[in-house]
């Protein structure tokens, strides 16, 4: 019988390791996911190719594990624009971009399972054996990749953040999200904010573009992005250090109300009272689509980060169980997940052929990302960090270790020269 | 005339309850603590108050209400299947087939 691999999560790094796991080989690859939906926090959301994500995209892509990347190119509302703090973004349509990630990967030849939500494991001898759905059903495999990110539950929302905002996760009807590493026993660990307490709230809402002043809406849709400037009072330098994206800790953020156009209008904030927004001009109208709630709150996200290590194998007493996304550690973002979940799919089916998993060196951005946020973990600093490609403390690095290039080229070059290129189309399997 | 306390989805899992429960029917699951309708005896015997009532710090346990019960859980819970879509090459173009599997050994 073909060996089986078993993703449990259907968030963007989920999506990239079955998807990579079919890519090395793998003829049973199934991808449990417990909504109606793929892409978990990816449904909101959108941007993409912002600042050090250009360049982690191109490697990717230069590596052959950059699929899902091109799918968002394809469904993308906006490209290579900017705005404050960031340059050459992209932004995918929210809208449409779960049918065109489920359809690529049912090409592909992923089986994606809905309203599959796993809540029990069964260990043998040190390798799971089968993962329980809440519906009864037992889905056996020989390895397992552990992608179901840190947002939610509704005891972490309400406990360290302003209660369940009712964001796109749904855990009041779908149930909230469980840990693989955790049920197995392992300790994960919490990021934390600044203050100490556990966890990160969410930074960005979601409006109803139909509730914008038409001359908003227009220049929305023609640029992307409309600054709209907050009256001195209602500013509130402070907000900003809640964030879960330090890169959006700039005085623009605090002083206007900054959004994008990702289908919806993106609104660049954890949340704002609705009747304060709505004094804004040409905001009278504005109403929240995600979370419904975001008049109060966001959801809160990074706890139950597993241990790893940089090829994404979950460190502990099991020996079949890799991870990807945010459960892999403080790298925040769809770009970051994808990449994480790439390498995790690929290695997941490497181990299960026997060979060597692959590591990515740190003359790739990848690679030192990878390494560099493992590190960084271990560290009560790091815990309170959040690293991305595209800003604050991460991209500072990736600039002075000259890592961060949008030449093509040069990236091609680079990976080439790493032995790379197009290793996560090779078939291992 | 109830025959047992729940405790609901306010639960914050800070355990109180399960070190106060005089007959050992409170347990962790996996999102919250849960209490085993079998075991409980309302305290008859033991405290005028139900020992866990009187410990939760947010209220959380409760006498059992059928129809609590019924509309908190999640929807697997309820009975909702499996969704599972299965593509391959042909699959472009194509509307997605939704289909719900039988149950796997169950
Ligand atoms: C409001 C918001 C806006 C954002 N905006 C951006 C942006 O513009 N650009 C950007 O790059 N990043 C953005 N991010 C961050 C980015 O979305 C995440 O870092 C990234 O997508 C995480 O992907 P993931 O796959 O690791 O986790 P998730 O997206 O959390 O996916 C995890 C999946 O696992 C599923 N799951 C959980 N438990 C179970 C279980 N027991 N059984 C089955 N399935 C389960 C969940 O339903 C979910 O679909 C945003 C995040 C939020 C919340
Ligand atoms: S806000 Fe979102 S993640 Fe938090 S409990 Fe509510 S639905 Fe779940
Ligand atoms: S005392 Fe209340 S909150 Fe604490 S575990 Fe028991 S039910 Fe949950």
């Amino acid at each position: 019988m073909a060996k089986r691999v078993v993703v449990v999560g259907g968030g963007w790094a989920g999506s990239a390791a079955a998807l990579c796991a079919r890519k090395a080989g793998a003829e049973d690859v199934i991808l449990l996911e417990r909504t109606d939906s793929l892409l978990g926090t990816g449904l909101v959301g959108g941007i993409m190719r912002n600042n050090g994500r250009m360049t982690a995209t191109e490697e990717m892509i230069a590596m052959g594990g950059g699929d899902l990347f091109e799918v968002c190119d394809r469904n993308s509302r906006h490209v290579n624009f900017s705005f404050p703090g960031h340059k050459h973004a992209s932004l995918y349509d929210v809208a449409k971009i779960e049918p065109a990630v489920k359809r690529y990967l049912l090409e592909k030849g992923v089986e994606i399972w809905n309203f599959s939500r796993f809540t029990e494991v069964d260990v043998r001898d040190g390798s799971i054996a089968a993962v329980y759905l809440e519906s009864g059903d037992r889905v056996e495999g020989d390895v397992f990749v552990d992608t179901t990110g840190s947002c939610g539950a509704q005891t972490l929302c309400t406990d360290n953040g302003n209660g369940c905002v009712m964001c796109v996760i749904r855990c009041p009807t779908f149930g909230p999200r469980v840990s693989l590493v955790g049920k197995v026993g392992i300790k994960e660990k919490a990021g934390k904010k600044p203050d100490g307490s556990f966890g990160a709230m969410s930074g960005s809402c979601k409006l109803s573009k139909e509730t914008l002043a038409p001359h908003i809406r227009e220049e929305l849709e023609r640029t992307g992005m409309v600054m709209v400037p907050m009256p001195e009072h209602m500013i509130n330098r402070k907000k900003l250090g809640v964030k879960a994206c330090a890169q959006y800790a700039l005085s623009e953020y605090a002083e206007n109300v900054i959004l994008l156009d990702t289908g919806h209008a993106k609104l660049m904030r954890p949340f704002i009272p609705l009747h304060q927004l709505n004094q804004l001009p040409g905001l009278e109208e504005a109403r929240y689509v995600d979370p419904y709630a975001g008049t109060v709150g966001n959801s809160m996200r990074f706890t139950d980060l597993s241990p790893r290590d940089d090829a994404m194998k979950v460190e502990g007493n099991i020996d079949n169980l890799f991870c990807g996304g945010e459960k892999a550690g403080l790298l925040v973002g769809h770009t970051e997940a994808i990449v994480t979940g790439v390498l995790g799919g690929h290695n997941a089916v490497r181990a299960l052929a026997g060979k060597d998993p692959i590591i990515l060196p740190d003359s790739i951005s990848i690679g030192d990302a990878v390494s560099h946020v493992r590190e960084e973990m271990e560290t009560e600093r790091g815990l309170k960090t959040k690293f991305t490609f595209s800003g604050s403390v991460y991209f500072e690095r990736m600039k002075e270790k000259g890592l961060y290039t949008t030449d093509k080229e040069a990236i091609v070059k680079r990976v080439k020269k790493a032995g790379l290129e197009d290793v996560f189309n090779q078939r291992v399997m | 005339m109830i025959v047992s306390y729940m405790i609901t989805a306010e639960c914050v899992n800070c355990g109180a309850c399960e070190r106060e429960c005089p007959v050992q029917a409170i347990s962790a699951a996996a999102d919250q603590y849960v209490i085993d309708d079998v075991l409980c005896v309302e305290c008859k015997g033991y405290f005028a108050e139900a020992r866990c009532k009187w410990a939760c710090p947010v209220n959380a346990c409760v006498p059992e209400r059928e129809s609590y019960l019924v509309r908190a859980v999640s929807l697997a819970n309820k009975g909702a299947r499996p969704v599972v879509y299965k593509g391959g090459p042909k699959v472009a173009g194509r509307v997605l087939q939704a289909h719900q599997p039988d149950k796997v050994n169950p």
